[in-house]
């Protein structure tokens, strides 16, 4: 697996080559990523593309203070929660608290796994930070301090939100069976 | 704990969301393309690949048709000062003497090239 030092040093040298050593690694988790917060196909690959465009050309900004998986976590958090909002004609921030559901004829949706489908819409009921902590965390893996760099918030904070998270997608699907 | 109501490994990882195929390429090109590495790179090449060529093929072109135009002319020509030169031939052969006359044909009577002359330009 090619690390991100790696990356950082291929994106000084040679930045095709770098952009491309990014995608191949981060390519995949960037767009679940966003899917998971936006739910809509069209929208994720829209944000995802715009996500490492976005990299490539703010690279020169990034200072290493944090991860570089941090950094395009935050990018591709900002890519997606734009996407909502285009989507409902105004802007949306982390403090957004709105529901969101998987529609039944929503594309590139396999309707028929019901388990994966309830906790899903149990993710998209939560309020967007939860959201974000929980997806991180569960799926991505990011240590707390990575998540609190992604979400621009503190570590205990994202650990508090984490397990919020938790509790709430257990009582929804509790609730919903 | 809650987590004993619902267990998470049940479903792990697993997403019910599907990616079309070849997404990951579509989007890897997209990108590149709006960085600027391959939509803006390959078409110029492109372009100018095609511009060699079609130069190549006008210039191919052109000298075919310079070397049909060459060889016609050539030739026309060729054949033309050929009549001339055979009549100047005749008739300075007729102004020599019997004995002249006689000792050429029987010098390049049988020669092969003067014979088979007359072949060649009527071809």
């Amino acid at each position: 697996m090619i690390s991100d030092a790696d990356i950082i040093r291929t994106m000084e040298s040679s930045s095709e080559q770098g952009l491309k050593l990014l995608m191949w690694k981060y390519m995949q988790p960037v767009y679940w990523h966003i899917r998971r917060l936006v739910v809509s196909h069209d929208d994720a690959q829209d944000a995802s593309q715009e996500t490492f465009v976005r990299i490539f050309k703010s690279f020169g900004s990034f200072r290493g203070d944090c991860s570089l998986r941090s950094w395009i976590y935050r990018i591709a958090t900002n890519e997606a929660l734009r996407a909502i909002g285009r989507r409902r004609g105004g802007s949306v921030s982390l403090d957004d608290d709105s529901v969101m559901t998987i529609a039944a004829d929503e594309h590139w949706v396999d309707t028929g796994d019901e388990v994966a489908v309830k906790l899903q819409n149990a993710i998209l009921s939560l309020p967007k930070k939860q959201q974000l902590a929980f997806s991180l965390r569960y799926y991505d893996e990011l240590s707390f301090e990575e998540m609190a760099k992604v979400a621009d918030s503190t570590a205990g904070s994202m650990k508090a939100c984490y397990h919020l998270a938790k509790e709430k997608i257990v009582k929804y699907i509790r609730e919903h069976d | 704990m809650a987590d004993k109501d619902f267990d998470f490994k049940r479903v792990g990882k697993r997403m019910p969301y599907v990616a079309p195929d070849g997404l990951w390429r579509e989007m890897e090109r997209n990108v590149l393309a709006e960085a600027g590495m391959v939509a803006v790179q390959k078409p110029k090449v492109t372009t100018l690949h095609r511009k060699h060529r079609f130069g190549r093929i006008v210039g191919l072109a052109a000298a075919v048709a310079a070397a049909a135009v060459l060889f016609w002319g050539t030739n026309a020509f060729w054949r033309q000062s050929q009549q001339v030169n055979l009549g100047d031939v005749d008739s300075a052969f007729g102004q020599l003497s019997n004995e002249d006359q006689n000792f050429l044909l029987e010098a390049y009577g049988d020669d092969v090239f003067l014979n088979n002359e007359s072949d060649v330009i009527k071809m």
